[in-house]
């Protein structure tokens, strides 16, 4: 029965593959052309070593956001540490932080963490992006497949996950959301893929190439 | 498992079908859910109608959210509800001259019909799994509603399964 069932689920997958060939999935909201995205890290200390060594989790996120700079072209994300007022709505600031909730909103059952992006209408020119990442779930860095944690559910990694929440913040959104079935960090469901895929990266240069008409000195940092 | 073999093949073929439509889940990175975790969660089954969309602004004491009203007529209740319809408010929306993206939240159009898998609890998102207990519906050349996602799964095989999934759950 179990082959069998095994065997349906991969035949209907094949079925379900879409004839479009493009993969990676853009939203509509996009950052100006030229733009250098100051993210406010407000992650602060772990409680316990991290398992890839890093010191802190501003270091996790930090390291996520360099990955994406190294593939940007046209944009960049300037990690910012330090002290921060307390992470608002629309307070023009790029909050990374912990929640129990996101802006008071209760997030919801499985809900890893989230990325709340204010835009201008009709321009769809995003000016702020927020990631909140859910404080009630367990959570630690490292690399390679997923572990289990100590109450025997996931132990999820930060670094994965912030690599796929900066990803919506650059205007990329889950490309399995949309029937296509590619490896990628975008894809809606936190797996074993662990960093960058190619599709995540000719994402980003298909939002962004095409505006970089603006270099990247003359332009504000938002 | 008690039921002949062929039965249970066809079971096994829609689960793994509806799978298929609703796994990939969701702004978002989320857990994903099985179609009996599904029918466990939900406080509120039902096949309806988007009759009506309405965006608006809200204010906090941690600043201003735009959330997005969505009221469906309930054309066929399956669990937790008798209501002729039903109002659910999600996290983002245009309102005022600004947007506010959560990606992966569910969009609606009114006309939209879905098979509807809800909480009642307030959050962020009331469907149950973010995107996953959202089915939409299409009608084909011959008139017949099938999933939109999966075209193999008419409407009348997605309710049976549901019916059957609630009673062997207990909640039905």
């Amino acid at each position: 029965m179990r082959a069998r069932l095994a065997i349906l689920v991969v035949a209907a997958g094949a079925l379900s593959i879409a004839p479009n060939i493009r993969a990676h999935w853009e939203d509509e909201n996009h950052w100006p052309a030229g733009s250098v995205i100051a993210m406010q890290l407000q992650m602060g200390p772990s409680p316990a070593p991290l398992v890839d060594g890093n010191a802190d989790w501003d270091a996790v996120t930090e390291a996520a956001l360099n990955s994406w700079n190294a593939v940007l072209n046209g944009v960049a994300f300037q990690p910012v540490r330090g002290p921060a007022p307390d992470a608002a709505s629309q307070d023009g600031v790029n909050n990374v932080f912990w929640g129990d909730d996101v802006y008071g909103e209760p997030f919801g059952d499985g809900v890893l963490a989230l990325t709340l992006s204010t835009y201008t209408v009709p321009d769809n020119a995003t000016i702020e992006s927020d990631v909140v990442f859910n404080r009630a779930l367990a959570w630690n860095s490292y690399r390679g497949d997923l572990r289990r944690g100590p109450d025997g559910g996931t132990l999820y990694d930060m670094q994965r996950v912030a690599l796929h929440e900066f990803g919506h913040v650059l205007g990329l959104d889950h490309p399995d959301d949309h029937g296509q079935i590619v490896t990628a960090i975008m894809n809606s469901r936190a797996s074993n893929v662990d960093a960058l895929q190619p599709d995540d990266i000719e994402g980003v240069a298909a939002i962004y190439t095409a505006l970089s008409a603006t270099s990247l000195e003359s332009a504000p940092v938002r | 498992m008690s039921r002949p073999d062929a039965t249970r093949l066809s079971c096994a073929g829609v689960v793994a079908a509806i799978a298929l439509v609703v796994t990939p889940a969701r702004a978002t990175t989320f857990v994903a859910l099985t179609f009996q975790q599904l029918i466990a969660q939900a406080d509120v089954i039902f096949i309806g109608d988007v009759v009506d969309v309405r965006p608006y602004t809200q204010r906090t004491r941690t600043g201003t959210l735009v959330k997005t009203r969505v009221t469906f007529r309930v054309d066929d209740a399956l669990y937790g509800t008798n209501s002729l319809v039903e109002v659910f408010d999600f996290l983002g929306g245009q309102a005022d001259g600004i947007g506010m993206a959560v990606e992966g939240m569910p969009k609606f159009a009114v006309g939209d019909r879905r098979v509807v898998f809800a909480r009642r609890r307030a959050s962020i998102n009331p469907i149950v799994g973010f995107t996953q207990g959202l089915l939409r519906v299409g009608r084909d050349t011959s008139g017949v509603e099938r999933l939109s996602e999966s075209t193999a799964i008419t409407l009348t095989d997605l309710r049976s399964r549901i019916v059957s999934a609630l009673a062997e759950s207990g909640k039905r």
